[in-house]
């Protein structure tokens, strides 16, 4: 006779927040029930509670997704992937059913790109700070973002705040870092900030850095138009007050996402790798960096 | 049986004036019929009062007794907002109120026994309110409403039980009831002083045809109150939905600072009485008479309805920055557009997402700081062309039981490859070698192509050339350019003129 599958009830966080490296629910494992946290400890933020990106390379780099309630900081020069790894964590918290927060500096949020990656654009809540509200001085989207990231925070309910700085060359004081860092840990919100350099200092949790990128391009036949496939991500975990610093992974964001997460696909080499008989060959065109990009799905390492 | 409460402001005139005005509230105030030494004082407060000063005096009999007294003129528009308000603390308790203009509301406590453990603590709350709203209030509860208004008379809190009237009736003392609102002359007072009358029991043992031949009509009516035979019905009046508070000016404001500061009070109180009435703004009208007779008015939307006051005034702030009035501010009205607030009960076994009032707040907040323009749920528009985005209000739908399609989608080591905008598009310079684009130039970006894609080919909107509002025809050749500085960048030459453009980045 078949038996109902159990119930475990998992008080305080969500089944992703027990997602640490090497320890992932089993299909057949008891359907875990989530609840919404009402039974915190002392603690205003447990540290072990998690927003997984549900990228498995990118959870394992950082022990099992970001801290709640902590500021977690993504660095790296223009194109190298922040963005895409936002995104992901934003389409996570957006399908979770939770609310997240965008807070664009730089005025770069394309919705198109984001709700391809996943996202509900309906959940997530865009600001966009370019000194034309309350306070008219100099540095004022700096200072209007950090303002708007507070009220954010304190209304609480928020699952994540994504702060986009853009190409800010400044770090920030150490009060508004500071006030920032307890406004997270008072509200649970993970807090993601994305610059080209490390601005919280000693208040963000994790700094995840990422290198210079490196662009895939590729042909379907030679001679024909060249495709970009998308970018090979090199991501190291420059600081983690939680551990796990040094910790390095690669990702590849991907322009066919549906398409190149396929098994099949990323086994199967490329058309322009092969001749008529099935032997290798070599791209002629030698201005394109990379050929059969693909490799570099399924190449990463910790 | 029928139990009425009357909720009375003592020198209403005069506390509508310190609600204006809270500097005035430990001030000997008066209100004179102009401002002139010899003319006379209508209403003096309590302070005045027991400094001796007496409302027929002039104002010069008065600033010799006391030199202090400050002496205003009356104000129609404080006493207006003061009544509305006094109606709304009323009506946070009770659906049934009758106010009256010289600021007394009487309420119908029918049903309310189960909501408060004596007549004596619901009382106490209707004082509360009216404090909340910036008056001091007498409160007096009985079977019916001159009862009621009289033990209102006795001022703090009298509830008079059931039965008991008559002992009430006889014990009131005549000069707590205001002889002057039954015979302004004051020869009515006189003559019951003459008479040896002291309480309401020593008239109600009068004959009345015997008194309506020596004292008129109003003894009439005075010796019918003292035998509890003056019945009057509470008639109920509809509540105001208009949430408004004016302010009278002595001299006109010119600059929006000062104004921030004269209005943040009003906002405030407005906010206070729309909480009563679990209610929040969702507009706000702003009516400014200026100098020379002008007028000024300026509706003021809010982004999300909301109760937070700092917000609200941060946008009326914005607003008037943009265009400012052309005079000087010599009277402000404020109204609120009330919206109903929405209630909020969280499920525990879904994730916790912000209560409606709270993102209301917070969004009305952000569209302070951020602009009103700037915030919102940021979505692609119908349309072919990458750059064209709306902004809606964010209104997240509740979450569901059922994660969504994505909810269990994990990949090993693959995200979505994100373009970042480039907004407005940033036109550059291409240089190219035998039609193979090969260096590129503009403002902050410089270097040598090292990888191309494309182009994609887009023609679109051609459909809506020749419309009024279209945008020109979009037909453009795409490209991404992989360059030396490590970017790989999303640009498109414009065929018509062709001129390039880099519109986004990948990251």
């Amino acid at each position: 006779m078949a038996t109902a599958p159990a119930i475990v009830w998992n008080f305080g966080f969500a089944p992703e927040d027990q997602h640490l490296p090497d320890v992932h629910q089993k299909p057949n494992q008891p359907k875990i029930l989530e609840f919404s946290g009402v039974f915190r400890g002392r603690e205003l933020t447990r540290k072990d509670a998690r927003l997984s990106s549900r990228v498995r390379a990118l959870d394992n780099l950082l022990a099992g997704g970001i801290p709640r309630g902590r500021i977690s900081e993504v660095v790296g020069p223009a194109g190298s992937g922040k963005t895409a790894i936002a995104a992901s964590f934003a389409a996570s918290t957006t399908n979770r059913g939770e609310v997240a927060a965008w807070i664009d500096l730089p005025n770069a949020f394309d919705p198109a790109a984001i709700e391809s990656a996943g996202a509900d654009l309906g959940r997530i809540l865009w600001a966009f700070s370019d000194g034309a509200g309350a306070i008219k001085r100099a540095g004022d989207s700096t200072r209007n973002a950090l303002k708007a990231s507070e009220t954010i925070l304190g209304a609480g309910g928020f699952g994540l705040l994504v702060i986009d700085f853009g190409a800010m060359r400044y770090p920030l004081t150490q009060s508004a870092a500071l006030r920032l860092a307890r406004a997270a840990e008072r509200s649970g919100t993970a807090v993601i900030t994305m610059g080209t350099y490390r601005m919280f200092g000693t208040f963000a949790a994790i700094t995840l850095g990422l290198g210079r990128p490196r662009p895939c391009f590729d042909r379907v036949a030679p001679k024909s138009p060249a495709l970009f496939d998308g970018l090979r991500i090199e991501a190291v975990v420059i600081r983690n007050k939680l551990g796990g610093q040094g910790r390095r992974a690669e990702l590849f964001a991907g322009a066919a996402h549906e398409t190149l997460r396929s098994p099949e696909f990323l086994a199967a080499p490329t058309p322009s790798e092969k001749h008529a008989d099935g032997t290798p060959t070599k791209n002629s065109d030698d201005a394109l960096p990379s050929v059969g990009s693909r490799k570099f799905a399924i190449n990463f390492q910790r | 049986m029928e139990r009425i409460a009357c909720i009375a402001v003592a020198d209403f005139s005069i506390a509508a004036l310190v609600r204006a005005n809270p500097a005035l509230r430990d001030v000997p105030v008066a209100i004179g019929q102009n401002l002139a030494p010899h003319g006379e004082l209508i209403s003096v407060s309590a302070n005045a009062r027991a400094a001796a000063v007496r409302s027929t005096m002039t104002i010069a009999q008065a600033r010799t007794i006391l030199p202090g007294l400050c002496v205003v003129l009356r104000s129609a528009a404080s006493e207006s907002s003061a009544l509305d308000a006094l109606a709304d603390a009323a009506l946070s308790l009770s659906p049934v109120i009758e106010p009256d203009a010289a600021g007394h509301v009487w309420l119908d406590l029918k049903g309310l026994g189960r909501l408060y453990d004596s007549e004596e603590h619901l009382a106490a709350e209707l004082v509360r309110r009216v404090a909340r709203i910036g008056m001091d209030a007498a409160v007096g509860i009985a079977s019916n409403k001159e009862i009621a208004y009289l033990a209102a008379r006795c001022g703090g809190v009298r509830v008079i039980e059931p039965g008991r009237e008559r002992e009430f009736l006889d014990w009131m003392p005549l000069d707590a009831i205001g002889l002057d609102e039954f015979d302004p002359s004051g020869a009515l007072e006189a003559t019951l002083m003459r008479w040896g009358m002291r309480r309401l029991g020593d008239l109600a043992r009068l004959n009345p045809d015997a008194v309506a031949t020596r004292l008129g009509r109003y003894g009439v009516r005075l010796v019918r109150i003292a035998r509890g035979e003056e019945l009057s019905p509470l008639v109920a009046r509809p509540g105001a939905e208009t949430f408004a508070e004016s302010i009278e000016l002595d001299y006109g404001i010119e600059n929006l600072e000062a104004f921030a500061f004269v209005v943040r009070p009003l906002i405030e109180r407005l906010m206070e009485r729309l909480a009563m009435r679990a209610m929040v703004a969702g507009g706000v009208k702003l009516a400014l008479d200026l100098d020379g007779r002008r007028k000024f008015d300026r509706r003021v939307a809010i982004g999300a309805p909301t109760s937070d006051a700092r917000a609200i005034l941060t946008l009326i702030m914005l607003n008037l920055e943009t265009a400012p009035p052309p005079a000087s501010i010599e009277q402000i009205r404020i109204e609120i557009e009330a919206r109903p607030a929405r209630g909020f009960q969280a499920d525990m076994f879904l994730p916790p997402t912000p209560a409606p009032d709270r993102l209301e707040t917070t969004i009305a907040r952000l569209a302070a700081i951020c602009g009103p323009d700037n915030v919102g749920t940021l979505r692609h528009e119908n349309s072919y062309r990458p750059e064209a985005i709306r902004l809606e209000p964010f209104a997240p739908a509740p979450p569901s039981p059922v994660v969504s399609r994505n909810g269990d989608a994990e990949s090993e080591n693959i995200t979505r490859l994100i373009v970042r905008a480039i907004r407005p598009a940033l036109e550059i310079e291409v240089l190219e070698n035998r039609g193979a684009p090969e260096f590129v130039r503009g403002a902050n970006i410089g270097a040598r192509v090292v990888s191309t894609a494309g182009p994609w080919r887009m023609e679109v909107e051609w459909w809506r050339d020749g419309a009024d509002d279209a945008p020109a025809r979009a037909h453009r050749d795409y490209y991404e350019f992989a360059l030396a500085d490590g970017g790989v960048y999303r640009a498109y030459r414009e065929l018509k003129s062709n001129q390039w453009f880099i519109d986004g980045v990948y990251d």
